[in-house]
Formats: structure tokens, C-alpha cells, sequence
């Protein structure tokens, strides 16, 4: 859905809802805001569409709307000024390293979960895993993220 | 040693023969816009009702879902007093439906199923003799929407069209402003944009006003995206309640493959609703706390598992659709 009308930017982001998911609907829309975030699509000081102008546009629950909202609240990612809205916080820029390293952490559980649901044993497991780490970081492990300097 | 695989707890099987299953958040009484108590109705020897207790949090969208014939219109119409329980007893904003009913009437909206209206009034006609009747009535929000869904004034009721007529109803249950909104298969027989405006609508209407609304629905998908909390309803019982949320965190399947016949101790964990043969292998269905059942099934010698996580419809139709599938032929029970 494209939405709102930032304060100082026009712009828009979609949502797209899955409400079968079992990911609640809530937050499905916290997600999908942290992203536009992280994504730079949405910046600090952006302003969010009020809780019942986007349960109007999605044709949700407005309390699934206002806990979204509580929910980037609580993380952090906007800041709700009474009577004014809800906007995207100062300071926030992408998701902290905490935040991705968790993400990250969580997919690897997910794959070691199935990998023990479909009895694949542990060395072979982490053969896996150290060959998808050659094919996915072997090249950018062999290039330095810095140029190399010339004293070194 | 085990050949077949037995039916564990067929929760709906029989209805009455079961504890309703609730799941509950916090529920102080006030924070309580439905609550009925054992609720039940008999028409001549037929049970349309049965015990029923039914929770619906103040500020909540609530779905009561159930095939036809379930009970819900004749749950609603006991809410609303416009039939008497035969048992049991209930309160719809804090009040008795059986001594409060005038007051109840005066702050719920309803939009019945079938509209009745008189069909030789106008638009207009309809509008005024509702507005006399409600001492909270909104005329500026009633002429609004009146303007925005484009209803002509002056068109006799019965001229209308399902949607327009659907609008009108809507209007009038909008119209005195109330507290809380009954809405009983509001949006059957209306095209998509239609159904889509009505609940845009109704959205609109209740955000951060704290008011209820209660709906019976057979559009599982609309329940799904609009309703945080529901109730499933078959033969006069209520087999399911709470949040959406929480329900479908709780209710899952298993796929196994075991090594060997699944160890009875499993069928017997309270969670473990049924068990059914599939292929090679079984489906589990789980209700309550999941991990702990998957966790038992984990430390099995097994070659393959699998939790699949269930939507509203495959919910519905597992505690609902074809309700002794689940069973072992020809086991006597």
C-alpha cells in the first residue's frame, strides 16, 4: 500500500501482508518498517501514517496498527509525539549490529534445527556450513577491505 | 505394539463432551465487552446453544466463526435480547441481557445478516425514524456517509441494491454512536469493493475510539486479517477461543517419520489433539504448549520431522470440516 506523506518528504512505502503467516500481522509491519529503515527508504525524522489511516488503507485491526507502532517504539526505531505522530527516530539509520548479528544468529538455529529434524549428523553439518562459507566468503575474505598500504 | 493408530482426543467429536478451550490474556471485568456464562438455548428438543463462554475483550475485533447452522445468529439475537436463553446467562457491556436489554440496545449497533427494513420508506424516511429512536444519535457522521457510499436520499428501501441496502444498515447501526458493533455476516453476498468499503469503513470508525466489534463471518480470510481475537463455534459449542495470535502459536502439526510405532506415552500428552496416519509416517496435531510435544518427538529415533504451522482455514477445518475423518475406521469408541 503506498501511503503517507512525510512532514518534510513526500514519499510512500508497500506493504505487503501475509495474515495467514503465522508471523503476526503486527509484526509483519514492525519488520517491514525496520527494513525501509535499515534500507534507507525511510529516514529519521520521516513521519509514519496515523494508526487509523493505515489499519483504514491495509484494512487491519487498528490495535494490530498501534502494536506495531509500541512494538518500533520499544525497539527504538520511532518515537510517537503526542498529538503530532509517530516518526521515524533521530539517529536511527539501519538496524544496529546487535540487531543483525540476532537475525543472523536466529536463521543459522533455523537450519541447524532442520538439519536435526532430517538427521543430517554434525560433522557432516558443519562440512556443510564450512563449504558454503568457501563459496560465499572465500572471495571477499581474500580481499582486504582496505587497500593495502605501502609500509605494510 | 501398536497397529493402528488411535485417535487420541477428538476434541470435537462430540460436542459438549469436551472442555472449551480458552486461551486467555489478561481480563479484568470491565475490560470485558461479551461475557457469557453457560449460555445455552433450546428450540423445542433441538440444542442450537450449548454452555456457551465466550469472552470478548473491550476494544477488540472479534470473529465468531462456524459452519452454518452453528449457533451463531442465535447467539447473537440472546445477546441482543431479542430471544430469551434457556439456560445460563450473560452481560454485554457490563449489563444483564436479561433485565438490561433496552440499555443494551440503546449502545450496540447491529447489522443483521438478512436486513430488515421497511421497504416502502425512503432512504431519507429510514434515517429520520431511526434518528429518533437513539438519544446519542450522529447526524453529521450519518449524512457523511451517506454523501461518500452515494446513497439516494430519496429512493424507497426496498429499491436498493444487497450493497446498498448492506451501506444503509451499516449507517444505522453507526449512526447512534455505540459503544459496540454486532455485526452478523455483514458482508455475504457483497462483491469485493463493496465488502472492501464496508471494512475500511468500520475500521475507520472504531480506531482509537475503544469500541468493540463482534462479527460472525465465514470470509476466513477477512477474519483473519481484520480480528485479533476469535471463537469457533460447531453444533452450539464453542471448541476454540482467544487471541488470534496466540492461537496460532499453539496450534500446529507435526509430520514424523518414526523408526518403529509412535510410543503411546506421546498420544497420551494432553497436547496431542489427534494423530493420524500419513504415508510412511504420521501427522500429529498439537494444541497448547507445541514445544514440548516437539521435543519429546525430537528425541525419538526418527528419519524425518517437520512443524507445520497452520492458517485460520486449516484451523477451522481441522477442529471443524469433516469432523470424523480423524478416526480410525472401524474402531468402536
Amino acid at each position: 500500500m503506498p501511503f503517507f506523506r512525510g512532514e518534510h518528504r513526500s514519499l510512500s512505502i508497500w506493504f505487503h501482508l501475509e495474515p495467514s503467516s503465522p508471523i503476526p500481522i503486527y509484526a509483519q509491519i514492525a519488520e517491514q518498517v525496520k527494513r525501509a529503515v535499515a534500507g534507507g527508504i525511510l529516514l529519521p525524522g520521516d513521519q509514519l501514517p496515523s494508526v487509523r489511516e493505515l489499519a483504514m488503507k491495509l484494512r487491519i485491526n487498528p490495535n494490530t496498527v498501534a502494536r506495531a507502532y509500541l512494538e518500533l517504539e520499544r525497539e527504538g526505531v520511532v518515537a510517537t509525539q503526542r498529538g503530532r505522530g509517530t516518526f521515524v527516530a533521530d539517529g536511527i539509520r539501519a538496524l544496529p549490529e546487535v540487531e543483525r548479528e540476532r537475525e543472523v544468529k536466529g536463521d543459522i538455529e533455523r537450519a541447524l534445527v532442520k538439519a536435526r529434524d532430517y538427521g543430517i549428523k554434525g560433522e557432516k553439518v558443519r562440512a556443510l556450513f564450512a563449504g558454503a562459507m568457501r563459496r560465499l566468503f572465500v572471495k571477499s575474505a581474500k580481499q582486504p577491505s582496505k587497500p593495502p598500504r605501502s609500509e605494510e | 505394539m501398536m497397529a493402528q493408530v488411535r485417535v487420541n482426543r477428538d476434541i470435537n467429536s462430540r460436542a459438549g463432551a469436551h472442555p472449551d478451550r480458552v486461551f486467555q490474556g489478561h481480563s479484568p471485568a470491565q475490560d470485558i465487552a461479551i461475557e457469557t456464562r453457560n449460555l445455552g438455548r433450546m428450540f423445542g428438543d433441538v440444542q442450537a446453544v450449548v454452555d456457551l463462554n465466550l469472552s470478548v475483550p473491550a476494544g477488540s475485533i472479534f470473529g465468531l466463526i462456524g459452519p452454518n447452522g452453528a449457533g451463531k445468529t442465535t447467539t447473537i439475537k440472546m445477546l441482543l435480547g431479542l430471544i430469551q436463553p434457556t439456560a445460563g446467562g450473560a452481560s454485554v457491556l457490563g449489563r444483564d441481557i436479561l433485565t438490561d436489554s433496552l440499555w443494551i440496545r440503546s449502545r450496540v449497533g447491529y447489522v443483521m445478516e438478512t436486513q430488515a427494513m421497511y421497504g416502502y420508506l425512503t432512504v431519507g424516511e429510514t434515517l429520520s425514524f431511526c434518528r429518533r429512536l437513539y438519544p446519542r444519535w450522529n447526524d453529521e457522521l450519518v449524512r457523511g456517509y451517506c454523501k461518500s457510499f452515494g446513497l439516494p436520499l430519496e429512493r424507497k428501501v426496498g429499491k436498493l441494491s444487497k450493497g446498498m441496502k448492506t451501506q444503509l444498515a451499516l449507517i444505522l447501526a453507526l449512526g447512534p454512536d455505540p459503544d459496540l458493533l454486532i455485526l452478523d455476516e455483514p458482508t455475504s453476498g457483497l462483491d469485493p469493493v463493496r465488502r472492501h468499503e464496508f471494512l475500511t469503513t468500520v475500521i475507520g470508525e472504531i480506531a482509537g475510539t475503544g469500541k468493540t466489534v463482534f462479527l460472525s463471518s465465514h470470509q476466513l480470510s477477512e477474519v483473519e486479517r481484520v480480528c485479533d481475537h476469535i471463537g469457533i463455534i460447531n453444533r452450539g459449542t464453542l471448541i476454540l477461543s482467544g487471541s488470534l495470535d496466540q492461537i496460532k502459536a499453539q496450534e500446529k502439526k507435526v509430520r514424523i517419520i518414526t523408526q518403529g510405532a509412535l510410543p503411546e506415552e506421546i498420544m497420551r500428552m494432553p497436547q496431542v489433539r489427534k494423530v493420524e496416519p500419513e504415508g510412511a509416517g504420521y501427522l500429529i496435531s498439537i494444541s497448547g504448549a507445541v514445544d514440548a510435544v516437539i521435543d519429546r518427538l525430537r528425541a525419538l529415533p526418527h528419519s524425518f520431522l517437520e512443524t507445520i504451522d497452520m492458517n485460520l482455514e486449516e484451523i477451522f477445518m481441522d477442529y471443524v470440516g469433516a469432523p470424523d475423518s480423524c478416526k480410525t475406521p472401524r474402531e468402536g469408541e
